[in-house]
């Protein structure tokens, strides 16, 4: 439960957390839907730069999962959906995919 | 059974007595600082979650610029203790309770712990004691001791019903009326 009193608790708080999560529930879906792919074509650069970006949204995950419990204990992260919402900053569909795998390698967080 | 052939001298009976007691409360005491070990434990993940998660929302380093805040300990939703209390009361009808009972049964529901019996009386006085006299001004309650005539006697406490008190009764009864005022008992 969450130590500060209710009143400085808002609506904004939570839905900005939930949108995160969901982002990364929607981007660890991605990578580890091309790890697991088993794609020959998949260079050892992006395989490694894949594995690392998966590294970071688990404990990036598991620092939003203990946010909301501490925003309130009722809540079950792991109810909420995922979205496209980090691809934004690269584009749409495959373009935007393409993108995001090229910039990879080259992410320090 | 007979009496022991050699009595312990007194002096060492009271060594025997306060070195039981110094090591019980030793005792309490590491248990409860391997209670706050772990408890600080838990808050060290929180707070690096915390930490992390201002990063990830544009605000890194957040945790360097607020300052530490003793905040009130939350105890459930808004309004808890004294609805715990209430229903104390309500369930202890027709009887009351004592300060003490409520203050124990309080402890049990919210599962708290003190570190030290000082805290414990600090959260009967500030707490339990504080909440009976709130139900007591707001007309949900009675107060049975008096602590006019017993300052220090333990306080009694009565979910308040709608009914009237034996004086009230005797000075209904025309008959009686006269004599209404002698007895000093509701």
């Amino acid at each position: 439960m969450a130590l500060t009193m209710t009143r400085t608790r808002t609506q904004k708080a939570l839905t900005k957390l939930a949108e995160r999560v969901a982002a990364v529930h929607g981007e660890l879906a991605y990578v580890e839907g091309r790890l697991d792919a088993g794609d020959v074509e998949l260079r050892e650069e992006l395989r490694e730069g894949l594995a690392r970006r998966h590294g970071e949204l688990m404990a990036m995950r598991e620092a939003l999962y203990v946010t909301l419990r501490q925003f309130d204990s009722a809540l079950d992260p792991t109810a909420i959906g995922s979205s496209d919402e980090w691809l934004k900053p690269f584009g749409r569909g495959t373009a935007g995919r393409r993108r995001y795998e090229a910039a990879l390698p080259l992410r320090t967080a | 059974m007979s009496a022991s052939p050699n009595p312990t001298p007194p002096d060492i009976k009271w060594l025997a007595n306060e070195l039981a007691a110094t090591k019980g409360e030793m005792e309490r005491i590491d248990e409860e600082l391997a209670r706050l070990e772990d408890r600080r434990g838990r808050l060290e993940t929180v707070y690096a979650s915390l930490a992390a998660v201002s990063a990830l929302l544009q605000a890194p380093g957040l945790e360097n610029a607020v300052a530490a805040v003793r905040a009130h300990p939350s105890r459930g939703g808004r309004g808890s203790i004294v609805n715990f209390v209430r229903a104390a009361l309500q369930a202890a009808l027709p009887g009351a309770l004592d300060t003490r009972s409520v203050t124990e049964l309080t402890i049990e529901r919210f599962a708290l712990q003190f570190a030290t019996p000082q805290q414990r009386n600090r959260f009967r006085k500030a707490t339990v004691s504080h909440t009976l006299q709130r139900l007591v001004n707001a007309g949900e309650v009675e107060r049975l001791h008096d602590v006019k005539t017993m300052p220090n006697a333990p306080g009694l406490w009565r979910w308040k019903v709608d009914r009237p008190s034996a004086v009230d009764l005797q000075a209904m009864d025309p008959e009686r009326a006269d004599i209404v005022g002698d007895d000093p008992w509701p």
